[in-house]
């Protein structure tokens, strides 16, 4: 134990005091500071009290505008003043419309065929054309208006008749998994991230003791056991002291700014969070964090050069990148099979199982057969991990294959 | 303390790199350990230090089995390495807690050898920093931490400069009378004679020599004597030598004449009759072949490129 704690406080020195991560961790804390900060500082330089007056009468309730749109109408039948009134600019001929147009006099033209049609003519097709939307909307709107009076019915009373709203109450008796989703993203991005740069580290920090020749001095030192456990645990609490950190400061940034936050942003948020399904998180990402790292370090052993190191992670991380997929996928629909199975395997339980908590009820046994598992497969992954290290700590020359690797463990040659 | 090594066979991918090998070595003698390239010098120390297991044989120390991890070895790896982004005396300092030194015990051994090693001016500096030379030094000093009873240097005076190797030289000298254990591998013949009390020589991974030094000097001498002699170089003597009927072989070194007698012929008789050829003897002495010689009898040319 004691050498293990030795193995461990030198690595986590090590990492710790590292130019990139200490360079790394400030500035991401700063850009989560400041990112959590962002509703405060807009609200700082929000003019929205000094609206041009003259612009106010063109405006309707929701602000919308039609500045910068132009129209000519062909069909006479049409209310012009609907359009011109909120901004729109009359031409006179289609041809000087699809010239303003051409030469980016306006955004955006509107040939007004019937009261039911219109051509839309813009230099450049984006995704989606507001204005487009607006002057169909409006059309629709005024059309139905003629089509009541003509019906001899009063728009104005019709409208009322329809404008009824229905009040519901839900209450959830499971997990409300719109409330969830937020919390679960960024919890799940943060693992994936977490997982992803550290096994990097772990498995180039053994590649680097091969690389440098520390590792025969260091086997003859002390057991391979207590070199591994110790680096794997170091790389472990250094990445959650790390990303803790930077948790803090967001969370620190939130807080601060909370008021300026609209309450719909704030219960996405922390709405979906309790402190069962915190600690569900927390167990499940830790272990399978360390599962991961076991299997990062002993990758790394398997080469001889640091530069080997991306080609004999990749299996092991295109596993997680599946997981990370199989969660996403959790997060819109969280009850289909391949996510619940998924949430027992511990190579994605790690991602899938929270994914599934925060979203919906999981029963208690659930819960418990999947980390057994994946404590199971941990301590499994753990001792393979610790023989393939010895194995290929001393093994200099060419890549060798973990197939290979865990052949000649089992046959122990 | 006596240290055993006990027919020890290893293969690798079914080709077997030691046959059978055995030798010893006790308290307060050095043992050179000599081979050429590819001999099995390396893969012999490996297998002491248990980085892998032999396929048979062992090692034993005092008649018990030998557990590196249980004695307080230094070892000094052909492959050197440390870590280069490290500051020098965080990790000697690691070294020796792993060794089992205490965390005091480990700052004032690496105090210790930084300042022998004229380094303590670069203890918190970092190892990519130094020279090779020191960056060679700090790996020496590493296999010293924590006063091994067993030292273990392979090829340690690669890479070092005179006035280094003049410390190092007094290093080993110090730790032989402090009744260690001092075993190295080197191809340079002169630093093996200098500190050596016994030499191992290994060949094609099978021990063909082995024991003191001295007395395989004198075994492979086959009671040869060495003349010097006033009036003539040693080309002439030769010559003069090989003409008389009790010459069995004669040759010749850079400054004397070497000769091995037939048997009936008695040294005192030999040098009346060669006194009685006119020949004026300067020095008359037992021949004993050097280590280079014994070296290149036995394995063929030695390789000092290292």
């Amino acid at each position: 134990m004691k050498q293990i704690k030795n193995v461990f406080a030198f690595e986590l020195r090590s990492i710790l005091s590292k130019k990139s991560v200490i360079i790394t961790t400030v500035l991401f804390a700063a850009v989560f500071f400041i990112a959590t900060s962002i509703p405060t500082i807009v609200s700082l330089f929000d003019n929205d009290d000094v609206v041009d007056e003259t612009n106010q009468d063109q405006q309707i309730d929701n602000g919308f505008s039609f500045e910068g749109s132009g129209f000519y109408f062909e069909s006479s039948d049409v209310d012009k003043f609907t359009f011109v009134s909120l901004g729109g600019k009359e031409y006179q001929s289609a041809d000087q419309l699809r010239e303003d147009v051409a030469n980016q006099e306006i955004s955006a033209g509107f040939i007004i065929t019937s009261p039911t049609s219109f051509d839309s003519i813009v230099l450049d097709r984006s995704w989606v054309i507001y204005e487009a939307q607006m002057v169909s909307s409006y059309l629709q709107s005024l059309q139905i208006d003629k089509n009541l009076i003509e019906a001899d019915l009063d728009p104005q009373t019709v409208s009322q008749a329809m404008n009824v709203t229905i009040d519901s109450n839900e209450i959830v008796l499971g997990r409300d998994s719109s409330s969830s989703f937020f919390v679960s993203f960024i919890l799940m991005f943060a693992v994936y991230m977490l997982v992803i740069m550290y096994g990097s580290f772990v498995s180039t920090s053994v590649a680097r003791e091969k690389d440098n020749r520390t590792m025969e001095i260091l086997i003859t030192a002390t057991k391979p056991s207590i070199l591994i456990i110790g680096k794997v645990l170091a790389n472990a609490v250094a990445g959650l002291a790390q990303f803790g950190f930077v948790a803090v400061f967001g969370l620190l940034g939130f807080i601060i700014n909370q008021n300026s936050y609209p309450q719909e942003i704030v219960d996405g948020l922390f709405g979906g969070l309790s402190m069962d399904g915190l600690l569900i998180f927390l167990m499940f990402t830790v272990f399978g964090y360390i599962l991961y790292l076991f299997i990062y370090a002993s990758l790394g052993s398997l080469v001889s050069k640091i530069e080997d190191v991306s080609s004999s992670v990749t299996p092991i991380t295109l596993l997680f990148i599946v997981a990370y997929g199989i969660a996403a996928v959790g997060m819109e629909a969280p009850n289909t099979l391949l996510v619940k199975v998924s949430s027992f395997v511990p190579f994605s339980s790690i991602l899938t199982m929270p994914v599934r908590y925060f979203q919906m009820s999981v029963p208690w046994y659930e819960l418990a057969i999947s980390m057994v598992l994946m404590l199971l497969t941990t301590m499994f992954f753990a001792y393979v991990s610790i023989k393939i290290y010895r194995m290929g700590s001393l093994n200099y020359g060419n890549k060798i294959k973990l197939s290979k690797a865990i052949k000649m463990i089992f046959s122990e040659k | 303390m006596k240290l055993e090594v006990k027919n020890i066979n290893k293969s690798f991918s079914d080709k077997q790199i030691l046959f059978d090998v055995s030798f010893d070595v006790s308290s307060s003698k050095a043992m050179g350990f000599l081979g050429r390239n590819g001999a099995g010098k390396t893969t012999t120390i490996r297998a002491l230090m248990d980085v892998f297991k032999p396929d048979s044989g062992f090692f034993y120390l005092d008649g018990a089995p030998f557990d590196p991890t249980q004695v307080k070895v230094g070892y000094l790896p052909e492959e050197r390495g440390l870590y280069g982004k490290e500051p020098i005396k965080e990790q000697l300092k690691y070294f020796a807690k792993l060794k089992g030194a205490t965390n005091k015990e480990a700052n004032d051994s690496a105090d210790y050898w930084l300042k022998r090693f004229n380094l303590d001016y670069a203890s918190k500096h970092k190892l990519e920093t130094l020279s090779k030379g020191n960056q060679q030094k700090i790996q020496i000093a590493q296999s010293l931490l924590n006063d091994p009873d067993i030292i273990i240097l392979d090829e340690p005076f690669s890479g070092l400069d005179p006035v280094n190797s003049q410390v190092l030289k007094d290093v080993i000298n110090e730790k032989i009378n402090e009744d260690k254990i001092v075993i190295f591998s080197s191809h340079q013949m002169s630093y093996v004679e200098e500190f050596c009390d016994e030499i191992t020589l290994i060949d094609q991974g099978k021990i063909i020599l082995s024991g003191s030094l001295n007395n395989i000097k004198q075994e492979l001498g086959n009671n040869r004597i060495r003349i010097i002699a006033r009036n003539l170089i040693a080309e002439d003597l030769v010559e003069l030598l090989k003409t008389q009927p009790f010459t069995k072989e004669c040759f010749y070194d850079k400054t004397s004449a070497i000769i091995e007698l037939n048997q009936m012929m008695s040294t005192n008789d030999f040098l009346q009759h060669i006194m009685s050829l006119n020949i004026e003897v300067e020095q008359f002495m037992p021949y004993y072949p050097s280590l280079h010689d014994i070296f290149v009898m036995k394995v063929g040319e030695v390789d000092e490129t290292n």
